[in-house]
């Protein structure tokens, strides 16, 4: 993450950037001082944004736009503020989207390397596996048992040590 | 569900492990791992980065051992066979001390010396079990980033014989990368930790609490920092008169040194903080429930700049000036902080 200082840019200076979808957003460009990647594909006619679709490429805009003037962190801050699950009130209301949004965020943060919505995405979900049995995070998450009985119950042997914490 | 690559689910399952009340958690932890295969192939790497720090004496964790055991290889299974140790005949799922990444020696001896189906077995054999397992750790290409020991002090506490397999040759190469050890001295360590920091010289951190300690195990603890390339961090919590001894190998790291933390620490015999005072690049500095720091011996941090610092911590001590210092300081974070937004945002707008 920048910094900020290599470029200047005012407040009614804009960038362009399009969505894998061909939408256009013209952003404040001290935004994409704040996250490099983003000046990447600023203002060029046909680059778009691979793997980002419109959508969520708004509500990213929308999360950077939001805390545009959040001061930057340094390594040390980065561990403690990576180290503990607390959400803000904003941040926790943005991220109250459909799960599948929630994880199309995740990944577009991720791919677009602005680390604190990356770290912010994550804090969510673990948020939301916290305290649930495998069948309630698998019902939570529509995701699918593909263990054999055999191996599941092996996997729980092998690794009961850590079912009593 | 739309797929998460490897890299961001290991990220959530990091989230996981934070400590509760200073407990390790691995509970839901546990829970991910039986969701499906892509899940648990991720969690089983954060779950065994640090297994030991979990130990708390229940039965489940005999099963922890066993299944480091059976990663052994035939050889040393056959010998410990010889010897009475029944092991299991299965394939694990995982090589899962290839995952670890913090060793917490107590938990690991706490484990094995508990460990049911050895429990007529002679220490003897219960050190030997030890010795294999450290050797198939140093064998594995991962490399120990941290450690724990806890000597005499407090409970699951080792006696020097438990841990000197650690100094084995063959053991050697899995601390010597070693950047973070944390140590709870409470009794004399014959040595020891002369002989660690012959092996281990390449810490970033060091986190130390003494508790009833002679002057022996500051002197040696000082040598392990002296030893030390570049600490970067360094906190020392305790109860003992002999802090002096240590902070004067600090000036070794004034270049490295951005975090050192006192909690707890008796200051009666410094004479002088002229070696703070050279930690240029300090970026946290705390002084917790710390007693005898004389306006003297203080003179020269409290008169010296420091232009990194960003957080400076000082509460319950038995000194106004370093208090009211300490205020000054956290304005003038806070000024420059202001400062530097308004520089930004000047600049942006002009």
């Amino acid at each position: 993450m920048d910094n900020g200082t290599s470029n200047s840019a005012s407040e009614n200076e804009t960038i362009t950037l399009k969505s894998c979808d061909g939408i256009e957003f013209h952003i404040d460009a001290r935004i994409a001082n704040r996250y490099t990647l983003l000046n990447n594909w600023n203002g060029g006619e046909s680059a778009c944004i691979p793997n980002v679709n419109g959508k969520v490429l708004e509500k990213v805009l929308e999360w950077c736009e939001h805390h545009i003037n959040d001061p930057q962190l340094n390594c040390g801050d980065d561990d403690s503020r990576r180290r503990n699950t607390i959400i803000e009130e904003w941040d926790e209301n943005f991220l109250s989207c459909d799960q599948d949004m929630l994880f199309e965020i995740i990944l577009a943060a991720n791919y677009l390397e602005i680390k604190p919505l990356l770290d912010l995405g994550c804090k969510t979900v673990a948020n939301m596996m916290k305290s649930k049995s495998p069948e309630e995070i698998r019902s939570a998450f529509n995701i699918d048992n593909d263990y054999t009985p055999e191996e599941e119950e092996q996997f729980r042997k092998e690794n009961e040590w850590a079912e009593d914490y | 569900m739309t797929f998460l690559p490897n890299e961001i689910l290991q990220k959530i399952f990091n989230l996981l492990t934070i400590k509760c009340h200073n407990v390790h958690c691995t509970k839901s932890l546990f829970n991910c791992l039986l969701v499906n295969r892509h899940w648990c192939v991720n969690a089983v790497i954060i779950l065994w980065k640090d297994p030991f720090s979990s130990y708390n004496g229940k039965k489940s964790f005999n099963m922890m051992v066993t299944s480091f055991l059976i990663c052994l290889d035939v050889e040393e299974c056959k010998d410990l066979e010889k010897h009475g140790v029944i092991l299991p005949n299965y394939e694990p799922m995982f090589d899962y001390p290839k995952y670890l990444s913090h060793l917490n020696i107590n938990g690991l001896k706490g484990a094995i010396f508990d460990k049911i189906i050895m429990k007529n077995e002679s220490d003897r054999v219960r050190n030997l079990v030890m010795k294999y397992i450290l050797i198939m750790l140093s064998r594995r290409e991962n490399k120990l980033d941290s450690l724990t020991i806890r000597i005499g002090y407090g409970c699951l506490s080792v006696s020097i014989n438990d841990i000197r397999i650690l100094l084995n040759p063959n053991v050697r190469s899995l601390i010597e990368p070693v950047k973070k050890i944390n140590l709870l001295l409470g009794s004399p360590t014959d040595g020891f930790i002369i002989k660690l920091a012959s092996i281990c010289q390449n810490l970033d951190s060091l986190n130390i609490s003494f508790r009833n300690c002679g002057i022996q195990n500051f002197i040696d603890v000082a040598h392990l920092v002296k030893v030390q390339k570049s600490l970067e961090l360094v906190q020392i919590s305790h109860e003992g008169l002999f802090v002096h001894l240590i902070l004067n190998e600090l000036q070794a790291h004034a270049k490295s040194l951005r975090f050192l933390k006192f909690n707890h620490v008796d200051f009666y015999w410094v004479q002088t903080f002229e070696v703070l005072a050279e930690l240029k690049n300090l970026e946290v500095l705390h002084f917790v429930d710390c007693k005898n720091i004389r306006i003297n011996a203080i003179w020269p941090l409290i008169t010296s700049s420091f232009n990194n610092l960003g957080e400076v911590l000082v509460i319950d001590t038995d000194c106004t000036i370093l208090e009211n210092w300490a205020k000054m300081q956290q304005v003038k974070v806070f000024n420059r902080k202001l400062a530097m937004r308004k520089v930004i945002n000047t600049r942006f707008s002009v």
